[in-house]
């Protein structure tokens, strides 16, 4: 995929501006605070449908405005299209060369964005949480359906939450829910596994070249029952007896405390969990070759380069880190834009476009500041 | 302004129609005053009749005028065949298609803790009670492939299979999460034919 241009309207702290993407490298370079990631952001949600950032429609709507609208120019499969992203009044809605399409639709396969921002960076000793989140956006690359079904997962949790809240649920309807939950949840649990075993060998041949010393490996954890069994079915019927083993548990504590919204995808050094045992400059190595690995797989499943988005991680590396970042992405075919303050941490990157962006304003710039 | 009032207040009511925000509100409102008398007058009533003439067939839940409505006196229905919805406009939906020749229950709505809506809000007691009342062979449950949706045939299913009667589930083709397209005849009667066993 090659994105060539961006609008965007009531975006943020955005009016209505407009840039072109280089093939190979933008650079958005200004001050803090003047909207830098703000435009990362709206790459990513054209092709998201949500932000990296955020989950409030009401976050990304420029101040004072009832809806805001991104439109990106992108080449896919050898042909020019045009998306359209708007929200308006909370509602979402897009559309691909004028016609309405749904956020899963086959259209855009092969479309992906993946995003490096600085809290990437402590992914390893992050809440597992974040990992999950991060698993999640890795699956979405390569498989866009992936969305709706997280998305149906969380909303039938968050339906039996609501019930063992209240604590009035007759036997049959959360036995109602826990089947919607088995069955939407071995998807999950599936899907991720998956991708985490694509990821494993390059994430632990990245590591060793960036940083060397222990082996670092990743591996999806579940719960004991679930983590034993393998095949949807087997997942799903997995899945079923825990929830009904945990339900009395749950109705005390009034959440549902186990499931594929518990699991964990785990960062090892050796034997140990990089959580609990990595050092600084370990944990800022194991972020950058999750990435690395994550980039090598999108373009090997959807046999079309993603657009990196990287959100001021050149600031946030040291020398070494940054000359390898910049290595690959040198090395790769994928299209990349960038947040920076200081463009003197930048090397001439060939094809560099640069763009200025000054309180919600962008404007082109030479290569030398 | 005291002489806005009668207007302010029919924009105010527009206002609370599902798609109509403040300012359509004011143009129909407008739109209305300048409109000849009559015009006004056909509208108030009909929105009057709709109230007073509508109600409740006190079988299937579908809005009638008459109770039970012409679809649960027809006889050349088969008797044994129910298909359960969420709304009054998917029985319109499903009786385009032309291709479903059994009778209807609709919920009015389906299971959504998050919005409150539980059994007890729904025509599901209802429906129960004709599962052994009446006797059926099959009961079809046609609510959207929405997560609400899905929730609400399990859990028909649960309530209905011990009552001795097959409860089945249209195939949408669309992944949970999705909105059944009712726009299309085609797939919606591919569904119904399509259907498989809860
Ligand atoms: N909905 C909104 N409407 C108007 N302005 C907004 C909105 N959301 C954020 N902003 C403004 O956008 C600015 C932040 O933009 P952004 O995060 O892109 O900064 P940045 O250029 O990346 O800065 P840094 O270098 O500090 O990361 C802030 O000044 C904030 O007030
Ligand atoms: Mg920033
Ligand atoms: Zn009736």
């Amino acid at each position: 995929m090659l994105v060539k241009d961006l609008r965007v309207r009531n975006w943020r702290n955005f009016e209505d501006e407009n840039l072109r993407v280089g093939g190979e490298v933008t650079v958005l370079f200004g001050r803090n605070g003047q909207g830098k990631s703000n435009l990362l952001e709206a790459i990513y949600y054209a092709f998201a449908f949500r932000s990296f950032r955020t989950n409030s429609s009401r976050d990304i709507v420029r101040w004072g405005c009832s809806g805001a609208e991104i439109e990106v120019g992108f080449e896919l499969g050898g042909f020019d299209r045009r998306l359209l992203a708007c929200v308006e009044n909370g509602r979402r809605s897009t559309t691909l060369d004028g016609k309405s399409v749904r956020r899963d639709t086959d259209s855009l396969a092969g479309a992906a964005a993946i995003v490096f921002a600085p809290e990437d960076l402590r992914l390893a000793k992050a809440p597992a949480a974040e990992r999950r989140r991060a698993l999640d956006r890795a699956v979405f690359a390569v498989h866009r359906p992936y969305l709706r079904e997280v998305m149906a997962f969380e909303r039938a949790l968050k339906g039996r939450n609501t019930l063992l809240r209240r604590g009035e649920a007759t036997r049959e309807l959360l036995d109602s829910y826990d089947e919607i939950l088995a069955v939407t949840g071995s998807r999950i649990v599936l899907r991720r596994r998956q991708v985490v075993s694509a990821l494993a060998p390059q994430f632990a041949q990245a590591f060793a070249e960036i940083h060397g010393g222990a082996a670092a490996s990743i591996r999806y954890r579940s719960d004991g029952r679930v983590g034993s069994v393998e095949g949807e079915a087997e997942i799903g019927e997995a899945l079923r007896r825990g929830l009904a083993e945990s339900r009395g548990l749950d109705q005390r504590r009034g959440f549902t405390g186990f499931g594929p919204h518990t699991d964990d995808l785990e960062i090892l050094l050796g034997q140990r969990l990089a959580r609990e045992h990595g050092s600084q400059g370990q944990i800022r190595s194991l972020a950058l070759a999750l990435k690395f690995a994550e980039l090598l797989h999108v373009e090997e499943r959807n046999r079309e380069a993603p657009v990196l988005l990287l959100d001021d991680v050149a600031s946030e590396l040291d020398d070494v880190r940054r000359q390898r970042l910049f290595e690959v992405i040198a090395s790769r075919t994928c299209q990349t834009m960038m947040t920076v303050t200081e463009r003197r941490l930048l090397p001439d990157l060939p094809g560099r476009i640069d763009w200025q962006v000054r309180e919600g304003r962008v404007e082109a710039a030479g290569q030398e500041a | 302004m005291s002489s806005a009032g009668p207007i302010a207040r029919l924009v105010v009511e527009l206002a609370k129609l599902p798609g109509v925000g403040e300012k359509t509100a004011a143009r129909l409102a407008f739109h209305i005053l300048r409109a000849p008398a009559e015009d006004a007058a056909a509208l108030a009533s009909a929105i009057t009749d709709l109230r007073s003439k509508i109600r409740l067939c006190s079988r299937c839940w579908n809005f009638t005028e008459a109770d039970p409505c012409d679809i649960c006196r027809d006889e050349r229905r088969e008797p044994g065949l129910l298909c359960v919805v969420a709304h009054p406009q998917d029985v319109v939906a499903i009786e385009r298609t032309g291709g479903y020749r059994g009778r209807y229950h609709v919920l009015h709505g389906v299971l959504s803790p998050l919005d409150g809506i539980g059994p007890e809000d729904l025509r599901i007691a209802e429906l129960v009670r004709r599962c052994s009342e009446e006797s059926l062979r099959e009961v079809i449950v046609a609510t959207n492939p929405s997560v609400e949706g899905e929730t609400t045939a399990v859990y028909l299913a649960k309530l209905i299979r011990p009552l001795g009667v097959r409860t089945s589930r249209i195939a949408t083709g669309v992944p949970m999460g999705g909105e059944l397209e009712y726009a299309d005849r085609l797939t919606l009667a591919r569904a119904i034919d399509g259907r498989r066993e809860l």
